[in-house]
């Protein structure tokens, strides 16, 4: 039991899909353990809460195994997870965004107590709380895909050429689509730290 | 190192991917360039945010509660199969009854028709035989 535990954990990815789809169910527990984080953190980078990027991790695990049949090994498992990650975390937003009722107040409070790290001064936490917590709105407001990019750029630490497969697009357009994300933070940032200071 | 240079550093590569050389070099320039330093705190405050999310883990029942689920649609999947496989037993049963139905009447009308022209010669003659009777019996009355 123990030997074939430790023989199904160096099998690849691919392999998994081949045997889950052929009746050994059990083992899609594998590819679950391996990506489970890193979805996480994929979701946390779009939502910025941890029990509805937790909820929407889990979504997107039922979602691959429900359509693993439609996975045609055209690119690596990987790629095809994230597409479902970013099109689920994508999906969800645009859901929430429909219920707006959001009251901005209490979104920063709930990011205040999420973040808050235990460092000696008070007041430089806060300050850089703030900061985080004003970045964190200025990327829910970017277009679909620059938001994408930078999620996938420093959240999950994807080369560009790693990010050009999962959005299915050329590393030329990944490079113009970073430049024009962080062009447009840089000018929300302004504009908040202007309405702030007036 | 000049502005271009620094900022293709910044905006295209991303200082979480700088070297340790590149990252001294943008530092050394943005000590005297305000717009560069305002892309370097741009991209410290986007390393920042991931790196509070990057040694969260989910919590620990997850694989396990996503297995759950997969065995519930595993076993909705069965039993549909199952309810499946036996509405079409049902069908073949109802079209083998069908069949069944339509031999016997087949059968009844065939039977029925047999039964009529065997019956019908020597009623159809002795009707004849009647009338031809009535016929010679009114001219006899005259
Ligand atoms: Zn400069």
């Amino acid at each position: 039991m123990y030997a074939e535990r430790n023989s199904n954990k160096r099998l690849n990815d691919e392999d998994i899909v081949t045997l889950v789809l052929a009746g050994r169910t059990d083992l899609f527990a594998l590819l679950v353990d391996r990506y489970k984080d890193r979805v996480f953190q994929t979701c946390m980078g779009f939502l910025h809460n941890r029990q509805e990027a937790e909820d929407l991790a889990q979504e997107i695990f039922i979602q691959v195994y429900v359509s693993l049949s439609g996975f045609k090994r055209r690119s690596a498992f990987s790629t095809w997870l994230y597409r479902i990650v970013i099109n689920a975390a994508l999906n969800m937003l645009r859901k929430k965004s429909k219920i707006a009722f959001v009251d901005l107040t209490t979104l920063n409070s709930s990011h205040f107590a999420m973040f808050k790290n235990d460092r000696d001064n008070p007041e430089q936490v806060l300050i850089e709380t703030e900061d985080n917590s004003l970045l964190k709105e200025a990327l829910d407001s970017l277009p679909d895909k620059q938001r994408a990019a930078i999620v996938l750029s420093y959240f999950n630490e994807m080369s560009q050429k790693e990010i050009a497969q999962v959005l299915d697009t050329t590393e030329g357009a990944v490079e113009s689509l970073l430049q024009r994300a962080k062009k447009n933070l840089r000018k929300k940032l302004g504009e908040s730290r202007r309405k702030n200071e007036q | 190192m000049n502005c271009e240079q620094c900022r293709k550093l910044l905006i295209i590569e991303g200082l979480h991917r700088l070297s340790n050389q590149q990252k001294q070099e943008v530092r050394e320039h943005i000590a005297g360039c305000a717009d560069c330093a305002e892309w370097y705190k741009l991209e410290t405050r986007l390393v920042a945010i991931a790196s509070e999310t990057a040694n969260l883990q989910v919590s620990l029942q997850f694989v396990n509660s996503v297995m759950d689920r997969v065995k519930e649609i595993e076993l909705s999947a069965g039993h549909q199969a199952r309810e499946f496989n036996f509405s079409w037993l049902t069908l073949l049963r109802a079209v083998a009854a069908g069949l069944l139905i339509i031999v016997a009447l087949a059968s009844g009308i065939f039977l029925g028709q047999l039964t009529r022209q065997e019956n019908a010669t020597p009623f159809e003659l002795s009707a004849l035989d009647d009338s031809r009777l009535e016929t010679i019996f009114m001219y006899n009355d005259n």
